[in-house]
């Protein structure tokens, strides 16, 4: 049972067609996950990169936190269950399904036992000794289900199992492995198109296209708040209605209007839209309207709610039997004869009476609509809104944001009329020593984050808070107006955010070459240290072995002495049962001649038998058709109908030996069916026999060698352990030795050992001619002497938050730098600054491939 | 009442019997020659009563036959066993070397895959025999010039220009049992004797089938290399020691001609026979996958 | 040309039409073949320069350990865990410079004029003309110093390439060094079993491959430009492009051009004739024996497939035989008043012709059932369903079903066939021997005669007869390679263009 980690993963072909782009997920241990999406989406590429079938271009996988990217599939201890079964034609079930383990050595007495284990739980008890052709489908599919289980691997990986069967087949298979999923509480990942098994069978299903992830959620999830249309249009059966429509905001409510109509059709309560931003609802955007045909109802208690009604023209009806889907068009857009979609599905019980061409009223259940912005296709109203829109106006060193308060310094606008600022969510924190202080309306639970939306000044924004917030507290947040992007009453961009992140380039070195160039004294100190630390630790590894080593011997030979007496006659019992096996297999192997010679004549003998009852049948069937022609012919004379009977004896004639060919072939066929499986049945059951009874020897000998020479056993044991204890040193020395450094321009930086291996991960050999792109946010910077040179140039003060911006020269060329310190730097003050590396996100910068 | 429309054969009861004439006249020509030869084989053509002209033999005898085993210029058996020995062995290392061949172009992806192909392709287009010089050089080198067991050598160090009809097998068995074998922990050198090998049996019967009688059909190698070896006669392979005999100056050795050509043919053709199914199978599969 | 318009048009414009698009599929074809060079020239630039600064590279970057790879090939690799490698790397450089120095450079030397020592073998030619003993001592055989020199460039280039890999895989092994990665010995045997198996089932057929036809082939198309012949067996000096020319130049009557055109002009009649009377009367022997009503379905084939059981030599001897001059045929021939007096059946041309075209039917034809029938079984079945609903008569679909999805599969088959025919040389030689002869085995170009297809006139040229001019043969050789080479790149281009066409499938 394992988790698994999937961080960055690209999938890029020689030809350049970018199978799956930056692929992240975190699986827990015993989830169900099903990777749904259209064909050609990377889907099945995904799961065959965490198969090891197919290589990553970049990215890290970890399966149970071991990296396993050069792994070979038969080192990842995984099983995978394949579209087409992929069965060994010529092997029996059993074998099939233990070829796996006896490829690992696997001691047979063990095989044989998992083998009835998974056979058991399949089902399969019977099937045990047929071939795969001899099956049928779903059977097939459950060998290899169980070929997969028997080891029991970390993670089981199943490609688009079920979709050679039949659909009621298809019913029952979901539904056993989803019981497989319960009972074993393995790691399962699924592919498949359709989306009924992914909504039915997965814990958590992640929506792929063209190689994007487009949303991971559970089913549930995914049906009600679809991040964008595509998702919406996947996820359920029949699909989503969707209409264009514009968003009007009155004063209590918002109006829906359909494209290019006057009046509003439908209307929205406030707190419905309340998380879209302002510029969705000005009527100017084109929002796409999107609700389940559930949502939609005829029925008279729901229009009796008299809102949001709308006329429809029914075109045609679907009975499912437990209810009816009724498509129509509505009569408002239908008129204006435009092709965008007019098509709507409404669920109802029955079809209450409806012919087709009728105008009904229906009643839209505005709770469950969804909105999407038409351009970006986008949901406007997201569980979790990334930022917040407030409308701002600044005019000569005020600005009117949260009231009035004096505009921070180095917000490079002079002048604004009723513009927008737009904050990102996690720029505005809630902490005590907050400036702006708001009351909370009303706070939301979505998954892990509570939501608070908090009224400042009238002006609402929602914010993160901690887990005890009710409605109506008072809650003081922090603004860092370094994050906040500008724009007049046209939507355009006044003032960019800071970028909040600052690139350096850097090279990668090795140990040798930083220590050549610098000359620095301290690198040698660090890695002897290094060194004499891993020393150390094996120092006393050793001692601890070999006083172990010690007591093993001690104990060895004492067990020696006292059994020494009793080797003769121990040696004597095991010649007598080498004896006596090979008699026992003797008289099996004849046994299993008898057996089979036997069981031919037996089949032989019902063949006889069943070839003569058929020749029997069909030869008294033929005669009576004679006779019965013979005496037809003689009792009337009619021209006409002796003609047809004798055209219709003759065609019996014709067909009589087709007939009977056919229903030989068929019985025949069932008959050898049968000896075929009685006979692999006895060779299956001998050569377990004589396969036992071997492993049984070769343990009593070895457990003979062990019992009656502990002494040279252990020793022997023993050398193999110093020997592999001894390599184990020398590795982690050697490795100990390995330092890294950044370069950057002339200082060197030491870097620690899992963003060393992540990197050596990433580029493999040719890290040396890498150039890397390294993004320091503006904490990311600390003080220290002989790190690289930077002179404060001037003070960037956002109100709480303070940045200093220092010029530097790096490489010849300038570079700006903004850092937050907390000790208050004069202007002009000359400062080493060296980026912390664990808190950098790294890239390589041609390809801007994220390594870190 | 109208006629009743009864199945489509009664109606073209004319067709069929057309049918039947031709493939009945296809058949004679087809069997005329082997008939005709073994006819000859018992006729006595050095009797002077014997009258060339007629098909069916007026002085039948029986001392073709012996003259093969008897007549010192026709030692046939020792030609036969020359003959079964590079067959053999051919056969034998040919069949290895091609499923090697075929299994690794047709399953394996490595670089030079595509180039070896054409490569092959090529060579297919050169006139094989202008090479025969610089083959018999080699032998000469490796010393083998003198034995005609070098035939074997020759047979089989070309044999991967014929992969094309096992590739075409190969491509049909799906990539997935591979797949399978690699997360159950086999390597690639199990896929290959414990799954594909056990898969592929009509198609090993039918490189077998063609390994072996290649040789004995073969004329053009066996007689360069024999004649320059100088290890006449009886170091003949079979076809080489028949050509031979039709091309004497007198045919009084025609008769033993015809009967060792009865005696060569009936094993082979038993043979072909009994592996008839694989033979038709390969070719129909294999040679059309082009 | 929409397809609207093209199916508009009457039968005959729609032939013109494709023969139109044939023309202009070939131009098409060269003219991208034109435009596509620059882009190949650039990665060809590219591939020849990316090697030399790997090598800087890795002198400029590598440890001193690298540096003597340059030397030692498979130092560096012996020194740190690859030792298999290693040891292959340096075993394989000792034996390249042991065969230099033994035979490579003395026989390179020779190159020049392919042996000087004229004077004292000549002594020794005499004893050949008595045919004494075709073994000789001493003296140059320019035979050969050519084929060593031939090896010699072969193992040169081999050495180059693998010196060059040596040292790539040395920087490579220690930039993974200098990463904490490190080379096990053991690994080589786990790769040789997984990655690299394809090594291990190749590399036998391939030395095979190399030793017993590549170093043929190419010696063949090197002796092309000598004159190697019988008078010139042990000494030969090199004459360019005569041969060549030869074909082409001496155009009188007994020249060489008339002889090659007449016999290049019956390779491609024949090639042509026998391909397509095999592949027909095949596909109709088949249809008829697969025809629903047919019974005894396996006699029929049986019957057939005797004649691809009964080995090829004994059968064509045989009709040779029956062929001769008082054999059954002959006289049969006779009675019927085609042949006169006591010549045999190969004696006048027209006769040999067809009778070869007939006994190569006689062979041909059950092989071509077989392959027919195979795919006959495979047609699917719904076609003639729907063929017969609406209403087509037999002959209708078999032309408009039967036919274009034949032609559509054994395309390939078809080329391969054709090219096999040019090559075909039992049928003519067992039977026919290419009599009758024109007559001009005194020109030293062998006996050759009407029935003789390229390849037979080579075998003649280069093996039989007294003064054997094998160089010309081989120039012959090489001919007969281009223009199967031409055919099979134009057949294979239209049988695309073709395909793309009618987009049967």
């Amino acid at each position: 049972m394992a988790s698994l980690k999937l961080e960055h993963i690209y999938k890029v072909y020689p030809n350049g067609h970018k199978a799956v782009t930056d692929f992240n997920m975190d699986i827990k241990d015993g989830e169900f996950i099903v990777f749904v999406g259209p064909s050609g989406c990377g889907k099945s590429t995904t799961l065959r990169m965490i198969a090891g079938l197919e290589d990553i271009s970049t990215g890290e996988l970890y399966i149970g936190d071991t990296l396993v990217n050069d792994m070979q599939p038969k080192d990842r201890d995984i099983a995978m269950v394949f579209q087409n079964y992929a069965l060994y034609p010529h092997m029996t079930v059993y074998e099939n399904m233990a070829f796996g383990l006896t490829l690992r050595k696997v001691p047979r007495t063990e095989i044989h036992e998992k083998v009835m284990w998974a056979a058991d739980v399949l089902g399969l008890k019977e099937y045990l000794d047929r071939k795969p052709k001899a099956m049928s489908g779903g059977q097939r599919q459950r060998v290899s289900l169980g070929r997969a289980i028997l080891r029991n691997p970390k993670v089981m990986l199943l490609d688009e199992p079920l979709s050679n069967l039949d659909a009621k087949l298809r019913g029952q298979m979901r539904s056993m492995i989803s019981k497989l999923h319960q009972q074993l509480k393995t790691t399962f990942i699924y592919v498949t198109h359709d989306q009924v098994e992914a909504m039915t069978l997965g814990t958590r299903v992640v929506v792929m296209k063209l190689g994007r992830v487009q949303q991971i959620d559970s089913p549930q999830n995914l049906y009600d708040h679809p991040v964008n249309k595509f998702v919406a249009g996947f996820i359920g059966t029949p699909q989503m209605n969707f209409f264009n429509v514009r968003l009007k905001e009155e004063k209590d409510h918002v109006d829906v209007i359909w494209k290019d109509c006057e009046q509003p059709a439908l209307r929205l309560s406030k707190d419905q839209v309340l998380k879209a931003e302002k510029k969705f609802l000005t009527g100017e955007k084109d929002i796409i309207l999107g609700f389940r045909c559930e949502h939609v109802s005829a029925e008279e208690e729901e229009l009796a709610k008299g809102d949001n009604i709308v006329d429809v023209t029914i075109s045609h009806f679907e009975e499912l039997g437990n209810e009816t889907l009724i498509y129509g068009d509505l009569k408002e857009i239908e008129k204006l004869g435009e092709e965008s979609t007019t098509g709507i599905i409404i669920k109802a019980p029955s079809k209450m009476g409806h012919v087709a061409g009728d105008v009904i009223k229906a009643r839209i259940n505005v709770e469950k609509i969804n909105l999407f912005d038409a351009e970006t296709e986008i949901t406007i109203i997201p569980p979790v809104p990334e930022r917040n829109v407030l409308p701002v106006s600044i005019k000569n060193e005020k600005m009117d944001l949260f009231g009035e308060q004096t505009k921070p310094a180095s917000i490079p606008v002079d002048f604004l009329e009723n513009g927008t600022i737009a904050l990102p969510l996690d720029a505005t924190q809630v902490c005590e020593k907050g400036s702006v202080e708001g009351k909370v309306v009303l706070v939301e639970k979505q998954g892990e984050i509570t939501l608070a939306m908090v009224e400042v000044k009238g002006k609402k924004l929602f914010l993160k808070v901690e887990e005890g917030v009710k409605a109506g507290d008072k809650v003081k947040f922090t603004v860092d107006y370094s994050r906040a992007t500008f724009r007049d009453e046209k939507d355009a961009v006044v003032a960019e955010p800071l970028k909040d992140r600052d690139c350096i380039n850097a090279t990668f070195v090795n140990y040798k070459t930083a220590e050549e160039v610098t000359k620095d004294p301290s690198f040698a100190k660090m890695k002897d240290e290094k060194v004499a630390k891993v020393k150390a630790e094996y120092e006393e590894k050793r001692k601890a072995f070999e006083a172990e080593k010690e007591r093993a011997l001690k104990e060895a030979q004492e067990k020696q002495n006292a059994v020494n007496a009793s080797v003769a006659e121990r040696e004597a019992a095991l010649a007598k049962e080498k004896e006596e096996t090979k008699k026992q297999l003797a008289e099996a192997k004849a046994q299993y001649r008898k057996d089979v010679k036997e069981a031919k004549a037996k089949h032989a003998q019902i063949m006889k038998e069943e070839m003569a009852k058929i020749d029997a049948q069909y030869k008294k069937m033929k005669d009576e058709e004679k006779a019965d022609y013979k005496e037809f012919m003689m009792k009337n004379k009619d021209p006409e109908s002796r003609r047809s009977r004798r055209t219709s004896y003759s065609v019996f004639k014709e067909s009589f030996p087709a007939m009977k060919a056919s229903d030989v072939e068929k019985r025949t066929n069932s008959l050898d069916f049968e000896k075929e499986t009685e006979l692999n049945g006895l060779k299956a059951r001998y050569s377990q026999l004589v396969a036992l009874s071997k492993d049984k020897l070769k343990e009593d000998e070895r457990k003979f060698k062990e019992e009656c020479y502990p002494l040279e056993t252990t020793t022997k044991e023993y050398e193999k352990k110093t020997k592999a204890f001894d390599k184990e040193e020398q590795d982690a020395l050697r490795r100990a030795e390995l330092l890294f450094f950044f370069k950057y321009d002339e200082f060197y930086q030491l870097l620690p050992d899992d963003i060393t291996n992540k990197i050596i991960q990433g580029m493999g050999e040719r890290v040396f001619t890498k150039i890397f792109r390294i993004e320091v946010p503006h904490d990311g910077f600390e003080e220290k002497e002989g790190a690289l040179e930077f002179k404060v140039v001037s003070l960037v003060n956002f109100g709480d938050v303070k940045l200093y911006k220092c010029a530097g020269t790096m490489y010849g060329e300038k570079v700006n730098v903004y850092i937050n310190q907390e000790r208050d730097i004069a202007l002009g003050e000359v400062i080493h600054l060296a980026p912390i590396v664990e808190k950098t996100q790294i890239y390589e910068d041609e390809r801007n491939i994220r390594l870190y | 009442m109208a006629k009743v429309q009864v199945s489509k054969r009664f109606m073209d009861k004319s067709q069929r019997v057309l049918a039947y004439v031709i493939l009945s006249v296809i058949s004679i020509i087809w069997l005329f020659p082997f008939f005709y030869l073994i006819l000859q084989s018992f006729a006595d053509i050095q009797n002077p009563l014997y009258n060339t002209k007629s098909i069916i033999p007026n002085i039948w005898t029986f001392n073709n036959y012996k003259a093969l085993f008897t007549d010192s210029r026709v030692p046939f058996i020792r030609w036969w066993l020359n003959t079964l020995i590079i067959a053999f062995f051919t056969a034998l290392l040919q069949t290895i070397l091609v499923l090697m061949t075929s299994y690794a172009l047709s399953r394996l992806r490595f670089k030079g895959r595509q180039g070896l192909m054409k490569l092959i392709l090529i060579l297919g287009m050169f006139p094989g025999f202008l090479g025969m010089l610089v083959i018999y050089y080699i032998l000469e080198l490796l010393g083998l010039n003198t034995s005609i067991y070098s035939l074997i050598l020759v047979y089989t160090a070309s044999s991967a220009m014929s992969y094309y009809v096992a590739k075409g097998f190969f491509d049909t068995i799906p990539k997935s049992l591979d797949e399978a074998v690699m997360i159950d922990g086999g390597t690639k050198n199990t896929v290959f004797w414990r799954i594909i090998i056990p898969l592929s049996k009509p198609i090993i019967i039918y490189t077998i089938l063609v390994s072996f009688t290649g040789p004995w059909g073969d004329f053009m190698f066996g007689k360069y290399i024999i004649q320059t070896a100088q290890i006449q006669p009886t170091g003949y392979t079979v076809a080489v020691g028949l050509q031979g005999l039709t091309t004497m100056a007198t045919n009084e050795l025609y008769g033993a001609f015809c009967a060792g050509a009865v005696l060569v043919s009936i094993p082979i053709t038993a043979l072909f026979f009994w592996l008839q199914r694989y033979y038709v199978e390969g070719i129909a599969g294999g040679a059309v996958k082009g | 040309m929409t397809t609207i318009q093209y199916l508009s048009l009457t039968k005959f414009e729609r032939f013109l039409v494709n023969v139109g698009n044939f023309f202009k599929g070939i131009g098409k074809g060269f003219v991208n073949f034109f435009k596509g060079i620059p882009h190949k020239l650039l990665v060809l630039w590219h591939k020849i320069c990316s090697p030399f600064d790997t090598l800087g590279q890795a002198w400029k970057k590598g440890s001193w350990g690298v540096r003597t790879n340059f030397l030692l090939m498979g130092f560096y690799q012996l020194t740190h865990h690859q030792i298999v490698r290693g040891v292959l790397y340096l075993l394989f450089e000792v034996v390249f410079i042991w065969f230099m120095i033994t035979t490579g450079v003395p026989y390179l030397a020779k190159l020049g004029n392919l042996g000087s020592f004229a004077a004292k073998s000549s002594t020794y030619l005499d004893d050949v003309a008595s045919g004494s003993s075709l073994i000789i001592q001493g003296g140059d055989r320019s035979f050969t110093i050519l084929l060593y020199a031939i090896v010699t460039f072969l193992l040169m280039l081999i050495f180059v390439v693998l010196w060059f890999f040596s040292i790539r895989d040395a920087k490579s092994l220690q930039d993974n060094i200098y990463v904490g990665r490190y080379a096990k010995d053991s690994q080589f045997f786990h790769d040789i079993v997984d990655s690299k198996y394809h090594t291990l089932l190749l590399a036998v057929p391939i030395v095979g491959l190399v030793g017993f036809t590549v170093i043929p082939v190419i010696f063949m198309i090197i002796t092309g430009f000598t004159n190697y012949s019988g008078t010139q067996f042990y000494l030969f000096d090199w004459v360019g492009f005569d041969n060549y020319a030869g074909f082409f130049s001496n155009t009188n009557s007994s020249g060489l051009f008339t002889i090659f055109f007449k016999v290049l002009a019956w390779t491609l009649l024949w090639a042509l004739i026998a391909t397509f009377t095999n592949y027909f009367l095949g596909m109709v022997v088949a249809l008829l024996i697969n025809k629903k009503g047919i019974k005894l379905k396996k006699l029929w084939r049986t019957v057939l497939i005797l004649t691809i059981a009964v080995p090829q030599f004994v059968s064509l001897l045989l009709i040779n035989q029956m062929l001769a001059g008082s054999g059954v045929l002959t006289n049969l021939f006779r009675n019927w008043g085609w042949i006169t007096g006591s010549e045999s059946a190969f004696d006048n041309a027209l006769l040999s012709r067809v009778l070869i075209i007939v006994v190569n039917t006689w062979v041909g034809v059950p092989y071509t059932m077989l392959i027919c029938s195979g795919i006959l079984m495979n047609i699917p079945e719904d076609l003639y369903e729907s063929a017969r609903i609406d209403g087509a008569s037999p002959f209708k679909m078999y032309t408009a079903i039967t036919l274009p999805y034949m032609l559509f599969i054994t395309g390939p088959y078809l080329l391969s066939q054709f090219i096999g025919n040019i090559n075909n040389f039992n049928i003519i030689y067992l039977l026919s021997q290419g009599k009758p002869s024109y007559g001009m085995a005194s020109l030293g170009y062998g006996d050759v005669g009407e029935t003789d297809l390229l390849i037979t006139w080579i075998y003649k040229m280069s093996m039989e007869g007294q003064d054997k001019s094998y160089a010309v043969a081989c120039a012959l050789g090489v001919l007969v390679f281009i223009i199967i080479a031409v055919f099979s790149l134009i057949f294979y281009g239209r049988s695309n263009s073709v395909k793309n066409e009618e987009d049967f499938q």
